[in-house]
């Protein structure tokens, strides 16, 4: 590293022109100086803008009173917030303000997303960095480029009209069998009598379509932070595995993968970070009804129906008429500020893990 | 890059230089797993192929040069177009380059060049990047919460965006009617003044022409009124006597079409005195009569006397009552915006819509930036510095046009993120717009807007199964968009890249 020499050194120009003035010269870099500052505290000014407003209106959620479009008031407590199994903040009869169901909602997109793309992503990091050629190489990341590149909306367009219609397909089954012989019962025309037969069962909304499409939105993201990964890893280490006569396949799960693992659990957990903040493909695709958890908590599981995320009740409030001050407003609010609480959560552990348990290699 | 700068590192080969055949077993998961391998990346290939294929095979047909042009959009699935949003993807664009790339390299110029080395100082520079790192996190629907606050609502400091505090570029004036309904320009004073004589008038907007008016009291009006009045039932009159005059039997329908209804009314004004424009007049009674076609007489009775009040309207406009101003009429506030309007709170409008983009995509620009910034040669700024530069100097005439490329690539891919943005203008956007304001005539900034991912949003979110091909048909717009952006994105890196190696 070349040690920088005294930077601003304020010397006359040298030579038959005029020298200029050398106190203009440092007021100058003094005021670029400024300028630049400006530029930077105004990355730390947003941040602390949104911490701001946010919590102030999570602190008005719960401090006071809040009246609804029909009139009427309600208090929500840090109790009820965290407690209570139910979210209908709009439901004129009964309002139930726990965040649950809309967690879990989230956690559903998020597991059936991350179903999909850690795999996938991990094992196409691994064929990319320890088994591709050059040449495929070439084609396979442009196309997870291009993946990575197209907005959200495509994706949730997908999810509505590809997805969810292949998963609610009609297969068709044999009606009934005759329990004796285990042959199919024959209609009139001397066939079996069939009927159709959804294995899904998935309605036109539901969970599991959306978490597909986060899924494939994500997977560019976990290839490439997973593959920078694995490449940061020395050949010196391969090497010496293949020496003793590995394979390759020995090497990237023995060798080259536990090595990389503090920067693929960074890059898996910025991959959810990522898929817990998605907003539009959960807006277009995966309904408007948080899971029932105060009917059961089994209802989590069901992901074929529709389903509710965090951010998905942000979208649907931001449509509809809101007041400033009133109870959805707040309530959305405080949703945003649960969301990113979460989300900074997420990437900070991922730094901090990437940094803290990364192998030094010296 | 600069010829100077040393040729970029190859990224390390990784794959085993020598033959690495391990015995059978082991051999045969080592092939298992290249198979899963390939079947994995075939199959990605395969994904990105279906989805373009589904949108294509939705949206081609909906394609058209009118689905792009069309300025004003309708609401109706086969019609609607992508030219509102497109514009307003485009004004978004443009806003959020023009704030977030100059605060962008601003930042990453201040993270990369001017490392401290106190103490308390090197770790407020490590604070910056940590919260840069922190801002790239960050759900893009709260940078739209945000948005709103701060820049929509601007925490309600300056008034609301009904009721601001600060304008610029807003002129008010005052509209009077005159008897035949014509408007008449005045200006603001702050009050209502009701008209009285000698107040001063004008013909236009823009108060520029005075405009010859006589204030009269109400009464003055009345007889010519009457006249009028008088005269123009005299016509119903006529036309109701010819009108009459087709039927075949004494109460039976009447049997009027086009050409009996000009004969009508061509021989009604032949010998009237009246001011308004007989051709204007001839066409209203031969447009109108048609209709009463087979009606009953009641219905006749109704549609006659809309007839003649609808000549009386044109007559009381046309005749001496225009430059008549009743004393006493209040008249009415109005706005004229000019194109460079601003106002304080900014409300739900473009100005807003750019800025808020310009927070989501402003942390993209600042790391590629400083990566630009970074892979310039240390050699070069300090052989700047070595020839009496200043700090400034070096960065301005040495790193920057070294770090150009590499700030454009980033820029490009920061812009083309932007434009498939929704989630953060869905609180700004006007979801439902189906004309663009920009283009009105009081058009500014501060109108609202759509933007292109917003309305593929809406149209996906109809019931209407049409609506779903003009989705897929503005998805493809989208993409092209895009596609072009990444284009250049990869020509500039390309060409910059062919000229240093």
């Amino acid at each position: 590293m070349t040690t920088a020499p005294p930077s601003g050194v304020p010397l006359p120009a040298a030579g038959p022109r005029r020298p200029r003035s050398v106190r203009a010269r440092v007021i100058r870099e003094r005021f670029i100086l400024g300028l630049l500052i400006a530029c930077g505290a105004f990355t730390v000014l947003t941040t602390l803008a949104i911490i701001f407003v946010l919590a102030r209106e999570t602190f008005n959620f719960f401090a006071h009173e809040m009246t609804d479009i029909q009139g009427d008031t309600v208090t929500v407590s840090p109790g009820d917030f965290f407690g209570d199994l139910r979210w209908s903040p709009i439901a004129a009869g009964s309002r139930h303000f726990g965040i649950w169901p809309l967690i879990t909602g989230t956690a559903q997109v998020t597991v059936i997303a991350m179903a999909f793309a850690l795999p996938l992503g991990l094992v196409t990091a691994i064929w990319l960095s320890e088994y591709a050629s050059a040449r495929l190489r070439n084609i396979i990341k442009p196309v997870l480029e291009i993946i990575a590149g197209v907005p959200t909306v495509v994706f949730g367009f997908f999810a509505l009209t590809v997805i969810t219609p292949l998963l609610r397909f009609d297969f068709l089954q044999v009606a009934a069998r005759n329990p004796d012989t285990g042959e199919a019962v024959l209609g009139a025309d001397g066939s079996p009598i069939l009927i159709p037969w959804n294995p899904f069962d998935v309605g036109v909304y539901n969970a599991l379509a959306a978490g597909l499409a986060v899924g494939i939105m994500t997977l560019p993201i976990v290839t490439s932070l997973s593959e920078d990964a694995l490449r940061a890893v020395p050949r010196a280490l391969r090497e010496g595995a293949y020496g003793l006569g590995s394979s390759r396949f020995e090497v990237a799960t023995k060798v080259v993968v536990p090595s990389a693992l503090s920067g693929i659990v960074a890059a898996f957990l910025l991959a959810i970070a990522r898929t817990v903040g998605e907003t539009m493909i959960v807006a277009m695709a995966a309904g408007s009804l948080p899971p029932k958890l105060y009917e059961g908590l089994g209802n989590a599981a069901h992901v074929n129906t529709d389903t509710q995320t965090m951010t998905g009740y942000m979208v649907q409030i931001f449509l509809g008429d809101i007041e400033h001050g009133g109870v959805e407003y707040l309530s959305c609010y405080t949703v945003a500020f649960t969301l990113f609480v979460i989300t900074l959560g997420l990437t900070l552990l991922g730094n901090v893990i990437r940094k803290r348990f990364q192998q030094q290699y010296d | 890059m600069s010829p100077y700068a040393d040729p970029p590192e190859p990224t390390p080969d990784t794959r085993p230089a020598f033959d690495v055949r391990p015995p059978a077993g082991r051999q045969r998961r080592d092939r298992y797993f290249l198979a899963v391998c390939r079947l994995t990346a075939v199959f990605a290939v395969l994904l990105l192929a279906f989805l373009l294929f589904s949108i294509a095979f939705n949206g081609l047909d909906r394609l058209s040069l009118d689905f792009l042009t069309d300025v004003n959009s309708s609401t109706s699935a086969t019609s609607a177009g992508i030219g509102p949003a497109l514009i307003g993807s485009v004004v978004l664009l443009l806003i959020c380059a023009v704030t977030a790339i100059p605060l962008g390299v601003g930042t990453a110029i201040l993270l990369e060049e001017y490392k401290p080395k106190n103490r308390f100082l090197r770790s407020l520079h490590g604070f910056v990047q940590l919260n840069i790192s922190n801002l790239a996190g960050v759900p893009s629907i709260v940078y739209g919460i945000l948005g709103v606050t701060a820049f929509a609502n601007m925490f309600y400091l300056f008034g609301t965006f009904t009721d601001p505090d600060v304008t610029f570029g807003q002129t008010h004036y005052l509209e009077y009617r005159d008897a035949a309904d014509n408007p008449l320009y005045a200006n603001d004073t702050g009050e209502l003044t009701p008209a009285a004589p000698g107040i001063e008038l004008y013909t236009d907007p823009a108060r520029t022409d005075t405009a010859r008016v006589t204030v009269v009291p109400a009464d003055e009006l009345r007889p010519i009124r009457e006249r009028i009045r008088q005269d123009v039932n005299a016509i119903g009159d006529t036309i109701k006597d010819m009108l009459y005059a087709t039927r075949e039997t004494r109460r039976g329908p009447l049997v009027v079409d086009t050409d009996v209804a000009q004969s009508i009314a061509a021989a009604a004004f032949e010998t009237t005195n009246l001011k308004a424009d007989t051709e204007k007049l001839t066409s209203i009674v031969a447009e109108a009569l048609p209709a009463m076609d087979g009606k009953t007489s009641s219905q006749i009775r109704s549609d006659r006397r809309a007839l003649v009040d609808a000549i009386e309207a044109a007559e009381f406009k046309a005749a001496g009552t225009a430059g008549l101003v009743v004393q006493g009429s209040t008249p009415q506030r109005r706005s004229a915006r000019q194109p460079w309007y601003v106002q304080l709170p900014l409300g739900k409008s473009v100005l807003a819509g750019g800025l808020t983009l310009m927070l989501v995509v402003l942390p993209i620009i600042i790391v590629a930036s400083a990566e630009a910034i970074r892979s310039v040669s240390p050699s070069m700024r300090a052989g700047c510095l070595a020839l009496g530069g200043t700090k400034w100097q070096a960065i301005r005439q040495v790193v920057l046009p070294a770090a150009i490329p590499g700030i454009c690539t980033g820029s490009i891919l920061a812009m083309s993120r932007a434009i498939g943005e929704a989630a953060p203008l869905i609180l700004l956007g006007a979801v439902f717009i189906s004309f663009n304001p920009l283009f009105r005539e009081n058009g500014s900034l501060m109108d609202s807007f759509s933007a292109m991912p917003l309305q593929i949003f809406q149209w996906t979110s109809e019931p209407d199964a049409e609506f779903k091909r003009t989705a897929a048909a503005g998805i493809i717009v989208l993409l092209a968009v895009l596609l072009t952006f990444n284009a250049v994105a990869v020509l500039i890196r390309q060409k910059t890249q062919g000229k240093s190696g």
